[in-house]
């Protein structure tokens, strides 16, 4: 059983093969952690409500940026009006520069997929540390 | 026609996806402009039907009748052709875009080797990642361009192969050039590939021992 805190990190791709290899890295390094799946920005905003009416704070969030609709980008600025503290990290298998900057310029961390164990212990370093910084 | 899974769907995406990602940094440097890229659309069709669905697009804007496809074929551990489509007029735009580009110190080839280059880096970034995902050793030939009547061109597709499935479309920065990913395989290599999708499903839950979709 992990030491770590547990955590709630909202998990938000339209591909379910992505998001089964999310939870699985995250899930070997924090295995105590509380994931919550969803599959486009409409997903992640109900799932935020329902999270909000149990009194349940996102810790952080993983977002895809290439979905049918809302893409991450917006969804992002959505999301960070709620969660002002907890760190955002937009995932995508697009890896131009153009769209890692724009990431970069609004604060929100990038992540080129596919994700790896290397780069979901990156992500858990940003969300301790985010979350140490606001004790 | 057989169907795709649900799953199966979302992890051919997922790769196309992948390998486009790949390719569209390296087209994006090349021509100076952000490629942006749609979601993957998966699907099996019959030749017949996707010639059908390019032929009713190019009837609405006859610009797009006349198109350049960019092929290579492959064989090993899956057989078929993959290829990228432009309409004519976008594939010697997108040229122009290198062109400009690189100034007068440009090489100036003719647009169709260019669009050989950067339409085999597209495909074999996508053939890559399907061959690094299900573990399928995949020898690709060169590539080759041609230019032609839509039906003409695409009608003459992946003979013996009834079966394709389509992808992915781009378009690039304010000029609206877009493009299709298309993956023609035959039978034989339809079931093969649907087999390695779903092993590679399986698989994708235990993250240390698979390289991830």
């Amino acid at each position: 059983m992990s030491e770590r805190e547990r955590r709630t990190i909202l998990i938000i791709d339209d591909s379910r093969a992505a998001r089964l290899n999310t939870t699985a890295h995250l899930s070997q390094i924090c295995d105590a952690w509380n994931l919550i799946e969803g599959a486009c920005g409409d997903d992640a905003l109900a799932r935020v409500e329902e999270l909000q009416a149990n009194g349940i704070e996102v810790d952080a969030m993983l977002l895809d940026i290439n979905m049918p609709g809302m893409d991450g980008f917006e969804l992002a600025v959505r999301l960070r009006s709620k969660y002002p503290h907890a760190p955002i990290s937009l995932l995508s298998a697009n890896i131009q520069k153009p769209v890692q900057d724009r990431a970069a310029s609004l604060g929100y961390h990038f992540i080129a997929k596919p994700l790896s164990a290397e780069k979901t212990a990156e992500f858990v370093a940003i969300v301790e540390e985010a979350h140490a910084g606001t004790r | 026609m057989q169907e795709l899974a649900e799953d199966q769907r979302d992890l051919i995406a997922e790769m196309m996806n992948l390998g486009a990602g790949k390719a569209a940094a390296g087209l994006g440097e090349k021509i100076g402009e952000e490629v942006l890229l749609s979601v993957p659309n998966v699907y099996l069709a019959s030749r017949q039907a996707v010639v059908a669905d390019f032929l009713s697009r190019a009837s609405s804007e006859p610009s797009r009748r006349r198109l350049i496809v960019v092929m290579e074929k492959f064989s090993g551990g899956l057989e078929g052709e993959a290829l990228l489509v432009l309409s004519a007029e976008d594939g010697r735009s997108l040229a122009t875009l290198q062109q400009v580009r690189e100034g007068s110190g440009a090489d100036h080839r003719r647009p169709a080797r260019f669009l050989a280059e950067i339409g085999g880096a597209v495909l074999n970034s996508c053939l890559g990642e399907f061959s690094e995902a299900l573990g399928l050793e995949i020898l690709i030939e060169p590539p080759v361009v041609e230019e032609g009547d839509a039906a003409d061109l695409l009608l003459g597709l992946g003979e013996g192969a009834d079966l394709l499935f389509v992808s992915l479309a781009f378009s690039v920065g304010r000029r609206s050039l877009a493009g299709h990913l298309l993956v023609v395989l035959d039978r034989r290599s339809i079931g093969d590939f649907l087999a390695g999708v779903d092993s590679h499903l399986v698989r994708l839950s235990c993250p240390s021992s698979v390289p991830p979709p």
